[in-house]
């Protein structure tokens, strides 16, 4: 009976670790859409010439395709992005995981999004997207290390916790 | 009128009131760095006190465009973008000239609006001159000079034959005819009208020849390079081509080399003048004259 509580407790205690590091799998997943997206976004401006907000809306990323959604005719994707990034980088919004990091990559895109001509804007993007793909390079090492990391204390906490039960 | 609402809320104050007061006779708005905004009208123009300044007018610019200056930047090499709702923005300032060919545009000094709308009922007094008594649809041109209501006619002209139950295809390069908004029409062209719009006149008629089965081809200020071609091909396919094209009088017509070619294709042509809407002349053809008709006496005038 001892022995299966203690099992238990080694088990649910590695959960709890492996659960922590979720955060840091989400910004791989978010970092993910995003590239993604812009890589849309990408092909709907620059090879079908449309207009930031409907490229943004057929993005297939739902963080861009709010933003299309709430660029009003005649707004610019910068001023739209400060208020909807505001409300999606709290706790519990679409982009919540983000670091600083990303986030100025994300501003940089934004600022300078539909103001300039064809081939800036093809420029821009790039770098945007390598700017994106670096971070998520280091986001998806980060999550690697985070998931040993917190995997092994929990375990280890649950090993403890089982010696006691014991 | 969008373009106008949006006018309204980007420009200084008095200007945006004087605007909304009187939107209904704008059919122009002129700013420009350093002056008063200009305000024209079928009767004159007028100014407010307001001075545009180099931030404003580009701020409202970007704003016109959308944000979005990539999707304008090769009609911005012809001088002017086309607003959603068919009205046109001409733009001045510095051109971008590589040797060859203007590329683009740099710096703004000032830009133009001119406003689009429906006019219901003003191709009436045209219409008779278009469709003969046994049904058949002549093909027609309507001459001008700028400003003159040919786009508006042509619009007209095109809900009017559609109306009929002709099959319509309009050829509209700056979506002025039908302002379509990710290819559908935002202006009544009639029920029976599609639109290819975006591309040169002379590519869209190759293409709505083959795509669209159309009955008549309406297309806006002909003269550029292979139009020629494209409405004799379509007259050849059977099609009536109703155009428009810029010049003051008949004779200025005949004299632009572009065109020449492609007046053999019309059998009336329709001279605008004086005030926006006004038709000064109808010229007819009374017999198979070919080019030069309105040179010689291969015409009769028939108003």
């Amino acid at each position: 009976m001892r022995l299966a509580l203690a099992f238990c407790v080694v088990v649910g205690c590695g959960l709890c670790g492996n659960a922590l590091s979720m955060s840091a799998r989400r910004r791989v997943e978010t970092l993910t859409g995003l590239i993604q997206g812009v890589r849309v976004l990408r092909v709907h401006m620059i090879r079908m010439l449309e207009p930031v907000s409907i490229a943004l809306t057929a993005s297939e990323c739902p963080a861009l395709e709010q933003l299309g959604r709430a660029m009003k005719p005649g707004d610019s994707a910068g001023r739209t992005w400060r208020v909807v990034a505001e409300r999606e980088t709290r706790p519990g919004g679409l982009m919540d995981v983000l670091t600083l990091e990303d986030r100025r990559a994300l501003d940089t895109l934004f600022n300078q999004l539909g103001e300039s001509g064809r081939e800036q804007q093809d420029i821009l993007i790039a770098s945007t997207l390598e700017a994106l793909g670096k971070n998520l390079s280091d986001a998806e090492k980060r999550a690697g290390e985070a998931e040993r990391l917190y995997l092994s204390l929990g375990l280890l906490t649950g090993l403890m916790l089982a010696l006691i039960v014991i | 009128m969008e373009t106008l609402d949006r006018l309204r809320a980007l420009l200084p104050e008095e200007a945006g009131r004087m605007l909304a007061e009187r939107e209904k006779e704008v059919h122009e708005v002129r700013l420009r760095v350093g002056r008063p905004v200009q305000f024209r009208g079928q009767n004159g123009s007028w100014m407010s006190n307001d001075v545009i300044e180099a931030a404003t007018l580009k701020r409202i610019l970007a704003s016109l465009m959308d944000h979005s200056f990539y999707t304008r930047e090769e009609e911005l090499s012809q001088g002017f973008f086309t607003m959603s709702d068919g009205c046109r923005v001409g733009v001045c300032g510095r051109l971008i000239y590589d040797g060859q060919r203007i590329r683009g545009m740099a710096g703004v000094g000032s830009f133009c609006i001119r406003v689009s709308r429906e006019k219901r009922g003003c191709a009436d007094g045209i219409i008779p001159h278009i469709i003969e008594e046994t049904g058949d649809i002549r093909s027609a041109l309507i001459v001008s000079g700028p400003g003159l209501g040919k786009t508006t006619l042509l619009r007209e002209i095109a809900r009017r034959l559609s109306g009929v139950g002709r099959n319509v295809c309009i050829a509209d390069e700056r979506h002025e005819l039908a302002a379509s908004r990710e290819g559908v029409p935002t202006l009544d062209v009639g029920p029976f009208t599609d639109v290819m719009d975006g591309g040169p006149k002379a590519l869209t008629i190759a293409h709505m020849l083959r795509a669209a089965a159309p009955e008549v081809i309406i297309a806006d200020e002909i003269g550029g390079e292979g139009d020629a071609a494209a409405l004799a091909e379509a007259a050849r396919c059977g099609v009536s081509v109703i155009a428009s094209a810029h010049a003051g009088t008949f004779e200025q017509l005949t004299q632009r080399r572009s065109l020449r070619d492609a007046l053999e294709v019309f059998d009336v042509f329709i001279l605008l003048g004086e005030k926006p809407g006004n038709v000064v002349e109808i010229r007819e053809e009374c017999h198979a004259a070919g080019a030069g008709v309105l040179r010689g006496g291969g015409l009769r005038a028939v108003r």
